[in-house]
């Protein structure tokens, strides 16, 4: 299994700090990839969690609105509108890993994002991954959204008519040097950029299945609901679904003592595996999770839950010998919170669970979990929210052409 | 005295004439940034052009970002970002972004585009960039205010929207507008934005401009801009050595770009009117700054005299990255002293 962290705002006078620090941290744990949400909300970041490294866990509150930004538990967004603006910038502060860049899309024209992820991707060595998750009320658009960013990043001219644009227009007084077919320059550097479809939405699960990429579930939707849904991709497709990487974000779960629980994360992250076989895990972090709380994050799932989840099955005695390192934790409960709340990725221990719980010696395998409950939605029998609604929240548009934005004014 | 000098364009084109690595051309741009603001200069500019087969970048604050996470001090303009091509809402929230993620550091400018192909590709007539611009200069202004907000003109509407993350720079970043057009300068005059003018004007135009826009805003009652300017530059510590190599150099590039863009006499583009583009590329050679470090100091002091409180040299174009770092650098040891009170 693949992981990957969703980056938040932690410091709201300098967000570069904040985001680089998160960026580096996942990266050191050897984590493949961050995830970039736009947040449109001008207040992502409550005052009270401003500073580095202050404030516990699950204090606070987001002011991030969840209906705008992404699909997580709520940890609050970057503060940041521009996804993509962001991956550029976490681009010299990273060495290898990917770096997806979530995009509203159905109200921007498609040609634009096309633009902003090639050089995105080109700043980035070739290390982006686009997400895309349609505005409230566009979610019919997705899929020509798709095509037009094919179209554009085959490198190859041409023409496309959809439902909502068309390029090139072929518009009355425009004369010198038109052609018939459109070249968005420059390209990515990938000759296949990832694109990943988020959003609950039947239309989301279509997008994907018939243009064959691949599909973010949110933290709200449980493995029954991404089971179904990567059915329905499954029988669209047949053997070509194992092109596709199954993500979803998780919200990572508070022990009582404040740190992540990572047996309730790993179990929960075992049962993905098992019933859809989720391959990609972008872990959101509860509200109010400071750098400190971050780097104890990454670091004590890179030890103790990556490893168990990686193979079938583990011999008989692994798990117990890397108790005996000092490096993790007994097998059981959270890490309890210490004053300096770790904060070193050097040492994971110093962030230090003196807790032995039950359950401690499990040799659980990824398959074999017994536990079919969920840290959150795992009873969730809802059903793609938002799907019906026909209004565009962002509501707004151009005249000029009718290829431009949807117009409801 | 006060005179902001800065460098330009970083473009990313990979031409026919200077193919390049694209992402290698992305990465020296990081690079670049790091010597720039080691050099000391005020600033690095960047350009939006689209739809062309050597890849000029058309979203330069995307790519600004990068730059912008490096360094601390260096600030990042566009000369020019066309406006009338861009989704306002979009654009106010990348400068919002960048400008965040650099602390403050963005100049915004402007300009309308001229392309037909640019505007046909995008399924915008051309004809409305006029008021396409003005639509999309509000927006921007009032998008960036922090509050809902809310927009109805000819060519945007946006109803009822919630408020933007805002850019530090209170009201907003700088707003530079190019172009010289009646309706360019009255436009950019009346909301008390500052100009930057193009490559091409000889010392005295540039006062004679310089003086209409200033009495353009005193007429207008609005608190002054700046006035900056583009030139072509190169510096060599001879003088007159590199002089025919670069220009030479600059007309093959001007010639390329005026020849497949430029409209001329509304007749036709430039390769179709060779003597008309001739006519044009006279003015681009004979106006660039070339020469040895005291006749580069005597220049810009002529434009400082002339009003200009910005002037971006434009060294980098498509010649190597080592030679045009060097004639920067040679141009921070023995020129900008004279401008700056102190160099960091």
């Amino acid at each position: 299994m693949r992981f990957g962290l969703v980056l938040h705002g932690i410091d709201e006078e300098q967000p570069l700090r904040g985001l680089v620090a998160q960026a580096q941290a996942a990266e050191a744990a050897g984590f493949d990839l961050i995830w970039v949400d736009e947040d449109r909300s001008s207040e992502a970041i409550p005052p009270a969690d401003r500073a580095l490294g202050t404030g516990p866990p699950g204090r606070g509150t987001s002011g991030s609105s969840g209906a705008v930004t992404g699909g997580g538990s709520g940890s609050g967004g970057t503060g940041l509108p521009d996804a993509l603006a962001v991956a550029c910038a976490l681009a010299p502060h990273t060495a290898a890993m990917s770096v997806g860049a979530c995009c509203r899309a159905g109200v921007v024209h498609p040609a634009y994002l096309a633009e902003q992820s090639a050089v995105a991707d080109l700043v980035l060595g070739g290390r982006l991954i686009l997400g895309l998750r349609p505005a409230p009320g566009t979610e019919a658009l997705l899929a020509e959204v798709v095509d037009l960013l094919g179209a554009a990043h085959a490198s190859v001219p041409f023409r496309h008519e959809g439902a909502q644009w068309t390029m090139p227009g072929a518009l009355e007084g425009n004369r010198f040097g038109v052609t018939e077919a459109v070249a968005v320059t420059p390209v990515p550097a990938q000759l296949e950029l990832p694109i990943w479809l988020a959003g609950a939405a039947e239309a989301v699960t279509e997008a994907a299945a018939t243009r064959a990429v691949g599909l973010v579930g949110d933290d709200s939707e449980g493995a029954a609901i991404l089971a179904e849904r990567w059915g329905v991709i499954q029988r669209a497709l047949g053997p070509a679904v194992q092109r596709l990487r199954r993500v979803a974000r998780r919200a990572v779960p508070v022990g009582t003592g404040g740190g992540p629980d990572l047996d309730r994360l790993r179990e929960r992250l075992a049962d993905d595996q098992r019933r859809w076989r989720m391959d990609t895990v972008l872990l959101d972090l509860p509200p109010g999770a400071d750098l400190a709380w971050t780097e104890e994050l990454v670091t004590a799932v890179a030890r103790q839950v990556r490893p168990r989840l990686a193979m079938a099955a583990l011999p008989p005695g692994l798990v117990e010998h890397w108790q005996t390192t000092g490096h993790h934790a007994a097998a059981g409960g959270g890490s309890t919170e210490t004053a300096g709340g770790g904060g070193s990725t050097e040492t994971a221990a110093g962030g230090g669970s003196t807790e032995t719980a039950a359950g401690g010696g499990s040799t659980e395998t990824a398959g074999g979990g017994g536990s079919t409950e969920t840290a959150g939605g795992g009873g969730s029998t809802e059903t793609a929210g938002g799907g019906g609604s026909t209004e565009t929240a962002a509501g707004g548009g151009s005249t000029d052409t009718t290829h431009q934005r949807s117009t409801n004014a | 005295m006060s005179l902001d000098i800065g460098v330009g364009l970083w473009t990313m084109q990979s031409t026919a004439s200077a193919p390049a690595s694209m992402p290698g051309l992305y990465r020296r741009f990081v690079d670049d940034a790091r010597r720039v603001e080691d050099l000391g200069f005020h600033s690095m500019w960047m350009a939006e052009h689209r739809f062309w087969y050597d890849g000029w970048c058309p979203t330069p604050f995307t790519a600004a970002a990068a730059a912008a996470a490096v360094t601390e001090r260096l600030r990042f303009g566009t000369g020019m970002l066309l406006l009338p091509q861009q989704d306002p809402v979009r654009l106010a929230e990348t400068v919002a972004t960048v400008d965040r993620l650099a602390q403050g550091r963005l100049d915004v400018g402007v300009g309308l585009g001229h392309r037909d192909a640019e505007f046909d590709g995008l399924g915008i007539r051309r004809a409305t960039r006029g008021a396409r611009m003005d639509e999309a200069l509000d927006v921007l202004q009032t998008a960036w205010s922090g509050r809902p907000w809310a927009f109805e003109g000819r060519h945007f509407h946006y109803p009822d929207q919630p408020p933007l993350p805002a850019p530090v720079q209170r009201p907003h970043p700088p707003l530079w507008l190019g172009g010289m057009a009646d309706a360019a300068l009255q436009r950019g005059m009346d909301r008390g934005l500052s100009f930057l003018l193009p490559q091409t004007l000889y010392p005295h135009e540039v006062a004679a401009m310089a003086e209409r826009i200033r009495a353009g805003w005193r007429a207008a009652g609005v608190a002054p801009g700046r006035i900056g300017i583009l030139k072509d530059a190169w510096i060599s510590e001879d003088g007159d050595g590199e002089r025919d190599w670069f220009l030479a150099r600059t007309a093959v590039h001007y010639r390329e770009e005026a020849g497949s863009w430029w409209v001329l006499k509304g007749r036709a583009t430039g390769f179709e009117e060779p003597d008309l583009l001739d006519r044009q590329l006279t003015r681009i050679v004979e106006t660039p700054l070339v020469g040895n470090p005291d006749r580069l100091r005597a220049d810009l002091q002529e434009l400082a005299d002339a009003g200009a409180d910005l002037v971006v040299l434009r060294f980098n174009f498509d010649v190597t990255a080592d030679r045009s770092m060097n004639a920067m650098a040679l141009f921070s040891r023995t020129v900008l002293p004279a401008f700056t009170e102190s160099t960091p």
